[in-house]
């Protein structure tokens, strides 16, 4: 068995021509399925999102209301002045899956009708925060986060103070919102 | 029997030639135990295939069922507990083995010319089992799954620009749930085989190709007077000529393989036996009293991110990433000097010396027991209030005593012989710095916990 190509003549060139035509529909092929792949396994998850800035950040793994407002309960049954660890029952879509979740985050009173929702992940790497009664502080178990009652941040390493929720009180009910993410 | 089946399948397929040019083949003098590392990869990477494949029989890959699944798996199937468990503690095996391997590969020196490119294929397949592992371990859907996929993908999200896409890629979304598993799944399960296939055909067709690099020598083989006008390929092609010359054959090193390959078969299957899968509580979105840590091969990354702080942090994260994955790429591009042995490489050496103790370094520091779970030890009763209240108050979560807290702030095992009273009393109800202020801590707290700090001696 030896090579059958001739070394000179015009073979070379028709295996060249016949090559290019072959590595043309390899890439053809190629490029027409990639292009809807990419497109299928990105979709959902990226599409009607912008480029993030130089900085990157952490979002809250939290799923998202449908809803514009989830009721949360009754303001006046809340203690003032002390974030409380809540859940809240939120209409979620999870791809195909409807369902109602219970969602935790604190919640504050700060006056006779005002309060504040904070979720409850720290904004440098999503751990879940802890509210130090004693100390009167947020903490983060995982690289040292601190954040004082209204969620600025003291200490550590969070980029941002705790991500809110947007929030509306309507009869002497706390109602919640959607997450204020920075930038979003 | 057996041996006129295989001169049935000779006849017509005349393959022997090949099988015998497999075995047979020289490979230089002195490749002994230092080299079973790339074999026993091999020998974990189908463990894991296979105990994988087997897994996915019960295996469910929702949020609702997974965790129940994999207790189906380990308390009801038969062997289902060594199963799962040979496929964890060889993941584990394989992280140890692959970085052994990398290390012989860089002492030696055997990323020069002309195996650059077994080195690079080598570099990507560690990456793609990082990736097996950190896709794996969310698929069990316990505490440990759920929350080290949260600060993974916010890990991504550090990256600048594309780091908010990459996030969401990930997480199917911004939500960590059932898309996140059922990509995460399918990666693990289909995309990730399918690359590492790949580049361990490529990896393994190198290694056979090009014979197993001669260990280094201090001087190179003499090729005579005229030896150093050749050109750089048929110098090399001569000396391999030679080391091979004065080797043995394959199949003498195969038995070490083998012998090093069932000793590795043995602990996975003890530890499988012994130790099982240990499985945390279901993953608990809305839990917070967990205090999430990654798996051991991960621990010094999440160790690492105590140190960058500030503004700048999330591209601190991306550059050290890509720094360590570009360092390692194209370690043969800018190492390019043909000398391999150690000794005469002292700056490589060094620096291999220095990242080794790095990572064994922050993997140490980031597997101690989690900050504030317990309260640091009180030299007397009298202080013991303190060291409560220290505990309580959060203080552990930045500050070390006696071995056990967190490292954002000051180790103050000594602190009472470097302040008083009420410079301690100052700082706390004051802050300085990253020291954040507690001016509301009542003054029998605040009293408790300097008397513990001033005990400190």
């Amino acid at each position: 068995m030896s090579a059958t190509v001739p070394e000179s003549g015009s073979q070379p060139t028709r295996r060249e021509a016949v090559m290019s035509a072959l590595g043309a529909i390899v890439g053809f092929i190629g490029a027409a399925l990639a292009v809807p792949l990419v497109a299928f396994l990105f979709g959902p998850a990226v599409s009607g999102t912008r480029p993030g800035g130089l900085l990157g950040r952490s979002i809250p793994p939290t799923p998202r209301s449908r809803a514009p407002w989830s009721p949360v309960g009754e303001l006046a049954a809340l203690p003032q002045g002390q974030p409380t660890l809540t859940t809240v029952q939120l209409p979620v879509q999870e791809g195909w899956i409807q369902s109602t979740m219970a969602v935790a985050v604190y919640v504050e009173r700060t006056g006779p009708d005002s309060a504040v929702i904070f979720d409850l992940h720290c904004t440098h790497m999503g751990c879940p925060v802890v509210w130090n009664q004693a100390a009167g502080r947020f903490l983060c178990p995982c690289h040292g986060g601190v954040y004082d009652a209204n969620g600025r941040v003291l200490s550590g390493p969070p980029p941002r103070p705790l991500d809110r929720y947007a929030v509306k009180v309507d009869g002497g009910v706390l109602y919640m919102g959607a997450l204020q993410l920075p930038g979003a | 029997m057996w041996r006129r089946l295989v001169s049935w399948v000779d006849e017509r397929l005349n393959i022997m030639p090949l099988w015998h040019g497999f075995l047979d083949r020289k490979v230089p003098k002195g490749i002994g135990w230092f080299h079973v590392f790339g074999s026993a990869t091999l020998f974990l990477l189908l463990v894991q295939f296979a105990t994988g494949i087997f897994l996915t029989v019960y295996y469910a890959p929702s949020t609702e069922h997974a965790y129940h699944s994999i207790e189906f798996i380990t308390d009801q199937v038969p062997f289902g507990k060594y199963v799962a468990g040979v496929h964890l503690w060889s993941a584990s095996m394989l992280v140890i083995v692959i970085g052994v391997h990398m290390l012989r590969t860089f002492v030696y020196g055997a990323y020069k010319y002309p195996r650059e490119t077994t080195w690079i294929t080598g570099v990507v397949l560690l990456f793609v089992v990082l990736a097996f592992a950190f896709t794996g371990y969310l698929l069990p859907y316990d505490q440990k799954a759920y929350w080290a996929t949260v600060v993974g993908t916010n890990i991504a999200g550090a990256a600048p620009v594309v780091g908010d896409w990459a996030l969401r890629i990930l997480r199917g979304g911004t939500t960590v749930g059932v898309l996140t598993l059922q990509r995460f799944y399918a990666f693990h399960i289909w995309v990730l085989p399918a690359v590492l296939v790949l580049f361990v055909a490529a990896h393994l067709f190198m290694v056979i190709r090009q014979g197993i690099a001669a260990p280094p020598r201090r001087r190179p083989l003499d090729l005579g007077p005229a030896g150093a006008t050749l050109p750089r390929r048929e110098q090399y092609e001569r000396q391999y000529a030679m080391e091979k010359q004065a080797g043995h054959p394959f199949y003498i090193s195969i038995l070490k393989d083998a012998v090093f390959a069932l000793v590795l078969f043995l602990a996975v299957s003890a530890l499988a036996v012994t130790v099982g899968t240990p499985l945390e509580p279901p993953a608990d979105p809305n839990a917070t009293s967990y205090v999430p840590r990654p798996e051991w091969y991960f621990l010094d990354f999440f160790q690492l991110l105590w140190y960058l702080q500030g503004q700048w942090e999330p591209l601190w994260i991306f550059l050290i990433v890509l720094g360590v994955l570009l360092a390692l790429l194209l370690l043969p591009f800018y190492d390019r000097a043909p000398e391999r042995h150690p000794q005469r490489r002292p700056f490589a050496m060094a620096c291999a010396a220095v990242g080794i103790i790095g990572v064994l370094g922050l993997t140490y520091l980031g597997g101690r027991k989690p900050a504030a779970t317990q309260a640091p030890p009180a030299p007397s009763a009298a202080t013991a209030p303190g060291a409560r209240e220290f505990q309580a108050q959060g203080c552990a979560g930045c500050h070390t005593i006696g071995g056990v807290g967190g490292t954002v702030g000051p180790n103050l095992s000594h602190i009472g012989g470097a302040m008083t009273r009420d410079q301690l009393r100052t700082f706390i109800t004051q802050g300085r710095g990253g020291m954040p202020a507690f001016p509301q801590l009542p003054p029998a707290v605040l009293n408790a916990l300097v008397d513990y700090l001033e005990s400190l001696k």
